[in-house]
Order: C-alpha cells, then sequence, then structure tokens
C-alpha cells in the first residue's frame, strides 16, 4: 500500500518542457550527441558511471550488458527537478536567467528470471525497455547591453547591400496578402526601417540615425528534448561474462524561440523594433548499443559498449519570424504621392521556411572498469570517445547538385569546427547499513570545439552526490548533481568582427532526482 | 517558484512515506552481524537446488524422452494445486458448444452481426459483399462486377430496400464506403454515369459535414478550400536567420555564428559617414506593404513638407564611453509632432 501512495505521489508531479540553445545545423548535431543525464538517480549520484555496474534500469539505455545482472524484474521512475541558470556578460552587462521545472528522465521495466526457475544453462538474460531523455535542452539565454557600434539592422542592410537589392527587388519579395516577405532584409524594408538610396531607389541601404547608441535585449529560449525508447536484451554466461544488445528509437522534438529587441535612444523617428525568431525541429531517429562486461574476479568488472550512430531519417524542420517597429514618426508618401507621417508599421513576417534533412551523429565508444569491496561498496569510472567531426547532415529533398553544395558546407562546418572529446565519470558508493547507502561522483565532459573555432574553454564538470535505502521490495534514492560550463552566444554577426559582439556565458545546472523502483 | 514548492512538498511527502515504511535498522549493527539487502549489482545469483536433468535426446512420437512429463501426465506427480484445472479439458468443450450454437443460429437467422447489408464488415468470398471491404481507390469502372450493369434489375442497390437509394442510406451515420471518393470513380455520381448514377442525387455522398449530403440542393464544397493557401518556403533555413555564418563554405572568419566568441568587437561609437545623410530622415518611398497607420504631414511655415529635426542628442552614460551625463534630450528638438515621447 505504501507502495502505491509513493508511486501516485511520483505521478502527480506536473511534467513540463525544458529550455535550451539550438544551433546551426553542424552546432545541432553536436548538441545531440552530448548526453549529461542519461542514467537512473542512482546511476546519476555517481557521477553517470553505469557501463560497468549492470543490474540497473540505465543499463536499458546505456550498456544493455547490465541487464544480465538482474536476478529479479523490476520497475523503475526516476523524477527530476532541473534548475539551469546563465549569467550572461554583454558589452559590460551581466544578466542572469534561470529556469527551473519537473521532468522525468528515466522510467522503465526489466523483465529478469530468478536463479530458481533457471536450468543448467549456462546462459541467462533479462529483456528491458525503457525511456530516458538523452539530451535536455536546459538553457536560457537572455543578454543585455548598449550597442555603440551597431545594430541587427546592420546586418539587414550588410544582406540587401551584398545581392544588390532595389527598392522595387525588396517590393517584389512581399506579398500583400500573407504579408510575408521573403528575406529579413525585405521585411526590415517593408517596416519601414531601412532605405535605399533615395536618388537610386538602390543599395546602399541605410537605416535613420545609425550613429545613435542601441539599446539590446536579447531572450533565447527553448523547449524540448531528445528523448529515446530503449529496447535490450542482456544476457549472462556463467554469472561472468555478459553481452547485450539494445536498440534505441529517438525522438527529436525541440521549439527555439529567440527575441531580440532593439531601442534606438535619443531618437527621433523609429524608436526601436522587437525580431522574433522561431524555429520548431521535430525529427526520429534509430541507433544501437553493443555491450560487454566481463567479471575479471570477484573484486573487479571491466566493459566495454559500442554505440553505433543514430540516424535521423526525417528531421523537418520550420522557420518563421516576424519584425515589429516601434515608429515615432517616418515620413513617407501614401498612394498618390501626398506627404504622410507614418506612425505605426503592423509587423511583417518572414516567409515561413521548412526544410527536411538527414542528420547522421557519431559513433560512441566507452570503456569501464569497477572495484568492488566486496559487498560494502564500489569505485567506478566510464571513459566515453567521441568524434564529433564524425556526424553529418544531408538532404535528399534537394537536388543532387543543392545537396551535395549543403552537405559540402555544413560538413565542413562540422570538420572544421569539431574535435574529438573524451568524458570522463568516476564514482563510489559505499553501503553504510544494509540497507541505505552514501554516493559520489565527479564527471568531466570534454569540449569538443576546435582550438581554431574561439577561446572559450566549453569543458563541463560535474559533482554528484546521493543516498539510497533499498529494500527486498523496492528502492529510493535520492541525487543532488551541479555542473557548470562555459559558451557563448552571438546574437548576429557583420561583416567587420569589430562592429558586433559576443556574450559570455556561465552556465549552471542544477538538478535533484528521486528515483524509486520495486521488484517483482 | 511554484514549481519549487510543490517539490518541497512531494520531498517532505517522500521523507514522511520513508520514515512510514523503512523497517527498523540498527545502527550499531554492522555488515557483518546482519544480512545485506540483496542487490544484483553486487549479488552473484543463488544457483537453485533444484536438478534439472538435461534432454539428451528428443525424437517425435518418442514418448518416453521426457520422463517428468510423461508422469506429470500421468498423475503420477503429487500436485500441489489442488485447485488447478486444466483449461484444455474445461473449456474446449464449452468453447466448442458455444460456436456452434452460434453458428446454427447465425445460418438460420439474420442478425446485425452476421448481415451484409447491416454490417459492412461482413463479407462472403469475392462477392458483392466483398466489394465493401475492397480498397476504394483500385475500384475501376471496368471492374467485372460492374460491367453491363446498366439495367437497374440486376443492380442489387437499386431494388434493395437497404440499398443506397433507399432511405435507410440517408441516414449519416451510416457508414459510406464511397465517401469523398473521386466522382469520376463513384459508382454513384450521375455526372460520370457511374455504374449506379441516376439524378436523385447520389453524386452527393458527402454527408458527413453542413456543405451538402445525400439528396441535398447546395452544392458540396470544400470549406477549406477558400483558405489562402500556405505559403513556405523550402530549404537550409541558415540563408534567412539573421545569425547564420557569414563568408564561405569552411571559413569560419569573421566568427560569428550564436554559438562563438568574437573577441574582435569594440563597442567603440562608429562615425558612420556614409549614414549620416539619414539623419536628415529623406521621406521614405511607399512601400508595396500598406499595413501601417499615418497621418498627413504639416505644412511648415517656409513651404517645405518635411521638416528635418535637429537631432539633440548626448551619448549615454556606458561603461566605454566615461561620460556619466548620458541619456538624451527626447523629441526636443523639435520636429513635427513636437514634445518628448514616453510617460508623462
Amino acid at each position: 500500500m505504501h507502495r502505491i501512495i509513493l508511486f501516485l505521489l511520483i505521478l502527480q508531479c506536473h511534467f513540463l518542457m525544458v529550455h535550451g540553445q539550438i544551433n546551426s545545423y553542424s552546432n545541432m548535431a553536436k548538441s545531440m550527441v552530448t548526453s549529461y543525464s542519461t542514467s537512473s538517480p542512482r546511476m546519476q549520484a555517481l557521477g553517470g558511471v553505469h557501463g560497468v555496474l549492470g543490474a540497473d534500469i540505465s543499463a536499458i539505455s546505456g550498456n544493455p550488458a547490465g541487464l544480465g545482472f538482474y536476478n529479479r524484474s523490476e520497475v523503475s521512475l526516476g523524477v527530476s527537478y532541473l534548475s539551469a541558470s546563465t549569467e550572461a556578460n554583454y558589452l559590460g552587462e551581466k544578466l542572469t536567467k534561470s529556469n527551473s521545472f519537473v521532468q522525468i528522465p528515466v522510467f522503465g521495466l526489466v523483465l529478469g528470471s530468478s536463479p530458481q526457475t533457471r536450468g543448467s544453462s549456462p546462459w541467462h538474460g533479462s529483456f528491458g525497455v525503457g525511456y530516458s531523455r538523452q539530451v535536455v535542452f536546459a538553457q536560457p539565454i537572455s543578454i543585455s547591453g548598449t550597442n555603440n557600434r551597431s545594430s541587427l539592422l546592420d546586418r539587414f542592410i550588410e544582406r540587401a547591400n551584398d545581392k544588390g537589392a532595389t527598392g522595387q527587388s525588396l517590393d517584389d519579395e512581399y506579398n500583400t496578402r500573407s504579408n510575408y516577405a521573403d528575406s529579413p532584409e525585405a521585411v526590415a524594408y517593408q517596416a519601414f526601417l531601412i532605405n535605399p538610396d533615395p536618388k537610386t531607389d538602390a543599395a546602399p541601404f541605410r537605416r535613420y540615425e545609425p550613429n545613435l547608441p542601441t539599446k539590446q535585449i536579447g531572450d533565447a529560449e527553448n523547449e524540448g528534448a531528445l528523448s529515446q525508447w530503449d529496447i535490450s536484451y542482456g544476457a549472462s554466461y556463467q554469472d561472468k561474462f555478459y553481452i547485450g544488445l539494445g536498440l534505441h528509437f529517438s525522438k527529436m522534438n525541440a521549439t527555439a524561440t529567440t527575441y531580440w529587441q532593439e531601442q534606438f535612444v535619443g531618437s527621433n523617428y523609429v524608436a526601436g523594433f522587437t525580431y522574433q525568431e522561431r524555429l520548431v525541429t521535430v525529427g526520429s531517429g534509430i541507433g544501437a548499443t553493443l555491450g560487454m562486461i566481463y567479471k575479471v574476479n570477484q573484486s573487479v568488472r571491466v566493459s566495454m559498449a559500442i554505440q553505433t550512430p543514430t540516424f535521423f531519417d526525417q528531421m523537418n524542420e520550420q522557420y518563421n519570424a516576424s519584425l515589429t517597429p516601434r515608429v515615432f514618426g517616418i515620413p513617407s508618401f501614401d498612394s498618390k504621392g501626398n506627404p504622410i507621417i507614418i506612425t505605426k508599421v503592423n509587423p511583417v513576417k518572414l516567409t515561413p521556411n521548412e526544410f527536411t534533412y538527414q542528420l547522421t551523429t557519431p559513433m560512441r565508444l566507452s570503456g569501464g572498469i569497477a572495484y568492488f569491496l566486496g559487498k560494502s561498496g564500489f569505485i567506478s569510472a566510464d571513459l566515453e570517445y567521441i568524434n564529433y567531426t564524425g556526424s553529418s547532415v544531408s538532404a535528399a529533398e534537394l537536388s543532387p547538385d543543392e545537396n551535395l553544395k549543403f552537405q559540402t558546407k555544413y560538413n565542413g562546418q562540422t570538420q572544421k569546427n569539431f574535435q574529438s572529446a573524451i568524458h570522463l565519470k568516476v564514482g563510489t558508493e559505499i553501503r553504510v547499513a544494509p540497507s541505505f547507502s552514501v554516493r559520489g561522483g565527479l564527471a568531466t565532459w570534454g569540449n569538443g570545439y576546435a582550438t581554431s573555432f574561439d577561446s572559450i574553454d566549453r569543458k563541463a564538470i560535474q559533482i554528484s552526490g546521493g543516498i539510497g535505502y533499498r529494500s527486498d521490495q523496492f528502492y529510493i534514492d535520492l541525487t543532488a548533481y551541479q555542473r557548470t560550463q562555459k559558451d557563448a552566444y552571438t546574437p548576429y554577426s557583420l561583416k567587420s568582427s569589430t562592429d558586433f559582439s559576443s556574450a559570455n556565458l556561465s552556465l549552471t545546472n542544477t538538478q535533484f532526482m528521486v528515483g524509486v523502483g520495486i521488484y517483482f | 517558484m511554484k514549481n519549487q514548492g510543490i517539490f518541497g512538498i512531494f520531498i517532505v511527502g517522500m521523507l514522511f512515506l520513508n520514515a512510514c515504511t523503512v523497517i527498523q535498522n540498527n545502527g550499531s549493527v554492522s555488515l557483518n552481524q546482519s544480512p545485506v539487502i540483496a542487490d544484483d549489482l553486487y549479488d552473484a545469483p543463488v544457483k537453485s537446488n533444484v536438478v534439472v536433468r538435461k534432454k539428451t535426446k528428443s525424437n517425435y512420437l518418442d514418448f518416453e524422452d521426457d520422463a517428468s512429463l510423461l508422469d506429470e501426465e500421468r498423475g503420477l506427480v503429487n500436485r500441489v494445486e489442488p485447485n488447478y484445472l486444466n483449461s484444455r479439458s474445461v473449456y474446449s468443450n464449452s468453447y466448442n458448444q458455444g460456436f456452434s450454437n452460434g453458428f446454427a443460429i447465425g445460418s438460420t437467422n439474420v442478425n446485425p452481426w452476421n448481415n451484409w447489408y447491416n454490417n459492412p464488415y461482413v463479407t462472403f468470398g469475392t462477392g458483392f459483399g466483398s466489394r465493401w471491404l475492397s480498397p476504394l481507390a483500385s475500384w475501376q469502372l471496368n471492374d467485372p462486377f460492374y460491367l453491363g450493369m446498366g439495367s437497374s434489375m440486376y443492380n442489387p442497390m437499386m431494388y434493395n430496400g437497404f440499398a443506397y437509394n433507399s432511405s435507410f442510406f440517408m441516414n449519416p451515420y451510416y457508414y459510406d464506403p464511397f465517401y469523398r471518393m473521386s466522382p469520376y470513380y463513384n459508382p454513384f455520381n450521375s455526372m460520370y454515369s457511374g455504374g449506379f448514377g441516376n439524378s436523385y442525387g447520389f453524386g452527393q455522398t458527402n454527408i458527413y459535414n453542413y456543405y451538402g449530403g445525400l439528396n441535398s440542393s447546395a452544392q458540396v464544397v470544400n470549406p477549406y478550400q477558400n483558405d489562402p493557401a500556405p505559403v513556405y518556403r523550402r530549404g537550409p533555413r541558415d540563408e534567412q536567420m539573421s545569425n547564420r555564418f557569414v563568408g564561405d563554405a569552411n571559413n569560419n572568419m569573421p566568427r560569428g555564428s550564436n554559438n562563438s566568441y568574437n573577441v574582435d568587437g569594440t563597442n567603440q561609437p562608429r562615425v558612420n559617414s556614409g549614414n549620416s545623410n539619414v539623419n536628415s530622415a529623406a521621406p521614405a518611398q511607399s512601400r508595396r506593404n500598406t499595413n501601417y497607420e499615418y497621418r498627413a504631414a504639416p505644412q511648415n511655415s517656409n513651404g517645405s513638407q518635411f521638416q528635418n529635426r535637429t537631432e539633440n542628442y548626448s551619448a549615454p552614460a556606458s561603461n566605454f564611453g566615461g561620460n556619466s551625463s548620458g541619456g538624451s534630450s527626447g523629441g526636443s528638438g523639435g520636429g513635427s509632432s513636437g514634445g518628448s515621447r514616453g510617460p508623462r
């Protein structure tokens, strides 16, 4: 009865979406293969070490050989409270934004066999099916600063000038019925924020009072996660050698929204504008894991696992944007040529963009070792190797020539901007009482970005700890961890790198987890 | 904050339940003195004491190859489940009897479950009944069954009281296998003289919305056809995003993707000579976009239609400029509207 109440109490927790950041195609592949929170609360307390230990639902999505350790069946559920905060430094101003929510990062079912029901065969095994959130886009970004140098409108002006646009050509990009313009520069033009040369009606384009400082405020909010359904089987041979195979069905569902607001300080014509962009990405992929664990003796275990690239056959995305100008008074002419003062311009939208492409994440290799202190505890370590340059994108919907250009561009960026990385996790558990354990862990994720990319070391460091209570019928684990990392965010770019600025980001993730499992 | 509260209550509840359910443990008892709770992560499985004989031979129809099974079947093994019932022996007769009775009744009596014209999912072989479940899109006018069916006396649907031309099929809840079928292939469509077409309105098979239906004089229209067609562009989105990479495909300079860090930004006030004349705010050319509000431009005393506003601005305080006076004097410089803007 108590167990039922416990489950009901957990299940009534609200399930909320999470936030994060999605970048270009090459950066997205990198983001999707870097998994921070993928295991049960017990293993999270150990720093995420689970490759070599076994007998935990983390084996379903991790090293399936660990399922061979099961001598009974189990159903398990993890609930976590995640708080993500970002401190941004943009143009000398610091701004912190945080977000917190409750999520269910993992649950699963393992069907094992009791030793009493096994025959004399040296083989036995367990079947597991589970759900896990591989990547949680959890980081909100909010930046603010006074830009004396440029505006996002300068980006649009550069684009208009580069393609030799005229007022007429940008008019041709605008559909009066749908209020859509085909390019950001056409959107800005239809919003009366940029103007061609009044004499030639052509480049160079200009904006009003460009020498004024610009107060800039930016927010990036994303929702979604890369979740995964796993079906795995792990077998044991004479309880000494374990081997397992898992199939992973991934589901990507992410929505990225950015709000960029500018206010022209002291302006007489244009007060400012808000440019909102929204990117929705939905896709599904499939991958597999083959793993092995070997008991060298009663005290030492070693493991190895290889995870195939996850192939996302249909990554569907939709991108749209809208520009909402705020004007004081723009002199212009009406359709009859009479002079007017425009006092309000309604939002102008960018023609939505849809695209379907294929994404392949790189292969992952991992190994682990554990040393057991009898039944009093253990210390374990996992090492994971990922070559981020192995990810690739392609687009079958494009023509062969365009597809080749697409691959050359973004796979080239992947090759240039990324490198291989090693993720190291170390954890220990001590059984302080027959039913109680205390745990601690340390994990670090390698940078993954090439040194030529920029000067920021994006290595993530995580410390974790937890306690667990275990009976013959059920268990409860409590875990807490904190992870810190550096990153950067550039709201827009211009030809001259002296004209735009980036924001330094300090990312902090704190998570409290509760894991409950029932044996049967 | 709400989430923190929920989580706090949850944690308190967990601790409370944990305190209620935890078996009392003596903290002073060492691991050596009390049994450790089973944990498969640590424990090797305990071998079964039951000796299972390995089957060495398995010949078909050799009933002696599995002695334990034969002993059980012969009743030589003591059963520990006194209420055990063999489902094969107990229920098979009942099932067979029930099936036999149902088959006999269904063969001689009509009910909604065995009648093909009441239940479109009931089919009999390749006859007419099977037509109801055949893939509609694959039906062709030269289907052999419908050839030569111009005469209504051979048309089972024209003279059947439950066929399409009867009031029975005007029931909008009836399953219509030809719903929204292409009129050309719809046998009930009179326009193309389908196999069952006539002038009684059978071409209108849209009976599931308010825009028309069987025997309705209303036009069958697609209520969505007048909506503006969605406009999308297809292709890589980075060509549209404001923060895309600039430069060539493999050129990472100048850096500017939204995840990279540009260390060259100066934020120094720029002298934009090319844009200096825009401060005079030459009248903007009219655009195709007319979705704006405006008022007539006032005439100035000197006759010009637009008066250039004198920008009255001093650099704001910033971390870079060092000018503590900062700020702007708003629109006090004049202009057509005059006055300052903002909350009074």
